[in-house]
């Protein structure tokens, strides 16, 4: 569903990503890991089309990106670090809007709540205004504007920093949920833990290089973290 | 297109969320209301003046007609300075007509050179310059300085009242962060931007029309609809190019605080040193002689004159030898040889006069070849000439002046140089003054300015869509 093939990004000839080449699969919950600056948001912001690649190509649903920007966008849903919303509309009006963008315009007001409730975004907070929203609040107002789009391809920008423990529990289990269904994830964190818990495969980067794949089912935690240091500090 | 329907929603929705917008609004509709009652008022007042002059002319006429009869009854003999039957009195100030210019049907909406240019002008045998207060032309000058008329609102303030709601149309999306989760979507920044500059245009221009359409209501007699729609055409791409120049500099991708100092030197660029600037450069390289000095050239000729005034009127009657009444030269009415001096002295100042005008038409030219530097000179020209207070009006009206005169003169000279009298049957045999309206109508008037609008807003929106394509690394992505 997404694969990066020797894709590349410089920055006045400073690479930020070096040949990169990977592959995300539906049902595949790819977890990026590393530093500040290792790429992981270069790689994403690739696939979207923010920037554009020095070399290589980033294919959607085997569709080059840069060649195909807006049709490839039909296939990803985008998840950033910080969700920023409209703050005079209310969670509800918010959703509706960025789902009409996406196609569904169709939805009626009970199918909207549906997606905030799966979200974890409590009902009477529905119809309050974004303003009055807290991080967490607006970070599952950016899972529901996800949800509804209803994409084959889930990308995550540290989705869970500054979500309490619980939150990111939950946040977990919608992301196995939605791996059940089929969708390929690709998710940049600095989050090991939940690297763990939720991936079907790890990368890890340093100054836009994918120095390791692991396969987080044979390792454990204590495992991950050892050798993640290791490719940092080399 | 998926969401077109959701995003122009969602924008005016967005914009009514503003309070700037509800500023502009009240801005608007207070202004147009305001600059239309300026303008009606300058307009009743040029009405007033004309019916005036012509409720002035009717009754000296009746008057006039009782005394000759009463002269020619030989019940009165008034004396030769008073009496309406020469006709070196009846064609000076005793009989002289007035020009008038009337109202334009659609003259509040600017008050253009209306104020500079006297609507009512003596024809008299001395003369009839309705220049006679005009030194220059006054158009960009009138443009920085001019009164609040509607005019005015729309070129100079409408521009800042568009850039308060546009100036950061995209950059703030860009700062709230909306613009990732947006550019996300299937939707691309052309379209983004193209919804945002479709709803402030249309609300922009719902305000002004309706504010307008009101405002004549309430403050004139009447709507003229041709020049209305004509007006609207010009308003609607004047106030394309603004907020397409807000979407370029958008598109550049800087913040919303150095867009609003680009913008604003754009519009002091555009608005206030190019019509300065051509103004000033009209003064200077085509400089109009002084007034002064043709005054005091015109009291020298006088003077000549009056020495050679025998010599001149012998050569008329040399000329004329079957006009000349009884007797010589030497004894002929002091009346006829004051007209012959006066004619003398308008014909050596003539070449004078042509260069006075020529050079005023060539800044006038020059002026209107430089317009097609600032959209606003442009749509000013083009708004007051729509209103009939333009160049093109007023120089026909001077154009007829003119030729009214020269008839005025011709109708009396047989009759000086002849010592002839008048009788009341002759009143109705004076030249009367009439003003043919221009045909070519609204259209004609507002063509050049759309043509030129057309071009400026094309430019601007082009470079915009252009700086707003995808793909390649933008300054204005998220």
């Amino acid at each position: 569903m997404l694969k990066a093939e020797a894709l590349s990004k410089h920055y006045n000839g400073t690479p930020a990503l070096s040949d990169l080449d990977l592959e995300v699969n539906p049902g595949d919950i790819y977890c990026l890991l590393g530093a500040n600056g290792a790429g992981k948001s270069t790689t994403i912001r690739l696939f979207l089309n923010f920037i554009s690649a020095t070399s290589g190509r980033a294919l959607v649903n085997g569709m080059e990106v840069s060649a195909e920007p807006l049709e490839t966008k039909k296939y990803l849903a985008y998840i950033p670090e910080q969700v920023m919303l409209y703050p005079h509309l209310t969670g509800a009006e918010n959703l509706e809007y960025f789902a009409a963008l996406s196609g569904h315009d169709d939805y009626d007001r009970g199918r909207i709540e549906e997606f905030l409730t799966r979200s974890g975004l409590q009902k009477d907070a529905h119809h309050e205004r974004v303003g009055t929203y807290s991080k967490g609040m607006r970070q599952k107002v950016g899972i529901a504007v996800a949800l509804a789009k209803q994409a084959g391809a889930l990308l995550l920008d540290e989705p869970t920093s500054g979500l309490d423990p619980e939150a990111s529990n939950e946040f977990s289990l919608l992301l196995r949920q939605l791996r059940d269904d089929g969708v390929a994830i690709l998710m940049a964190t600095h989050d090991l833990f939940r690297a763990k818990e939720v991936g079907s495969r790890v990368g890890i980067m340093r100054r836009g290089v994918l120095r390791a794949e692991l396969d987080p089912a044979e390792l454990g935690h204590a495992d991950l973290e050892r050798i993640y240091l290791e490719h940092m500090h080399d | 297109m998926n969401g077109s329907g959701a995003m122009l929603r969602h924008e005016f929705r967005m914009l009514l969320a503003d309070r700037i917008v509800w500023v502009v609004a009240a801005a608007i509709l207070l202004l147009t209301g305001y600059s239309v009652q300026v303008g009606a008022a300058a307009a009743d007042h040029q009405r007033t003046q004309v019916e005036q002059a012509v409720d002035e002319e009717r009754e000296r006429y009746a008057g006039l007609r009782e005394t000759m009869t009463s002269v020619h009854q030989g019940e009165v003999s008034p004396s030769p300075f008073q009496d309406p039957t020469r006709p070196y009195v009846m064609g000076r100030a005793r009989g002289q007509r007035f020009a008038v210019l009337p109202v334009n049907g659609f003259q509040a909406t600017a008050v253009g050179q209306s104020d500079l240019i006297p609507p009512v002008v003596p024809v008299l045998l001395d003369g009839a310059d309705p220049r006679g207060a005009r030194e220059e032309i006054e158009n960009p000058v009138h443009l920085l300085a001019g009164p609040l008329d509607l005019a005015f609102l729309i070129t100079f303030l409408l521009p800042l009242l568009a850039l308060a709601i546009s100036f950061d149309l995209l950059s703030r999306e860009r700062e709230q962060g909306t613009l990732a989760l947006l550019l996300s979507q299937p939707v691309s920044a052309r379209r983004i931007v193209a919804a945002k500059l479709l709803v402030r245009w249309g609300l922009l221009m719902g305000l002004v029309a309706v504010a307008t359409l009101l405002s004549l209501l309430l403050f004139t007699t009447g709507i003229a609809w041709q020049p209305f729609l004509f007006w609207g055409i010009i308003v609607a791409l004047y106030l394309g190019f603004w907020i397409g120049l807000a979407a370029l500099v958008n598109a550049t991708g800087r913040e919303s605080a150095r867009n609003a100092v680009a913008l604003a030197f754009l519009w002091l660029v555009f608005v206030i040193v190019i019509p300065a600037g051509v103004q000033i450069s009209a003064a200077f390289l085509h400089p109009v002689p002084s007034r002064a000095e043709l005054v005091a050239l015109e009291r020298e000729e006088v003077r000549q004159v009056q020495e050679e005034a025998s010599a001149v009127l012998a050569r008329y009657y040399d000329d004329h030898p079957e006009l000349l009444p009884e007797g010589s030269v030497d004894e002929v009415d002091f009346q006829t040889r004051a007209f012959a001096v006066n004619q003398e002295v308008q014909t050596r100042l003539r070449p004078v006069r042509e260069n006075h005008r020529e050079a005023l038409r060539a800044q006038q030219d020059w002026i209107r070849t430089l317009r097609w530097l600032s959209p606003t000179l442009v749509t000013h020209e083009a708004l007051i000439e729509l209103a009939g207070t333009g160049d093109a009006r007023f120089g026909a009206f001077e154009a007829a002046v003119d030729r009214f005169h020269r008839e005025w003169v011709g109708f009396f000279e047989p009759l000086i140089y002849t010592d002839s009298r008048l009788t009341p049957e002759d009143l109705d045999r004076l030249p009367v003054w009439t003003f043919e309206e221009s045909s070519s109508g609204a259209a004609h008037a507002a063509a050049p300015g759309i043509l030129g609008l057309l071009l400026f807003s094309a430019l601007v929106l082009g470079i915009a869509m252009r700086l707003l394509r995808d793909g390649g690394d933008r300054r204005w992505t998220p």
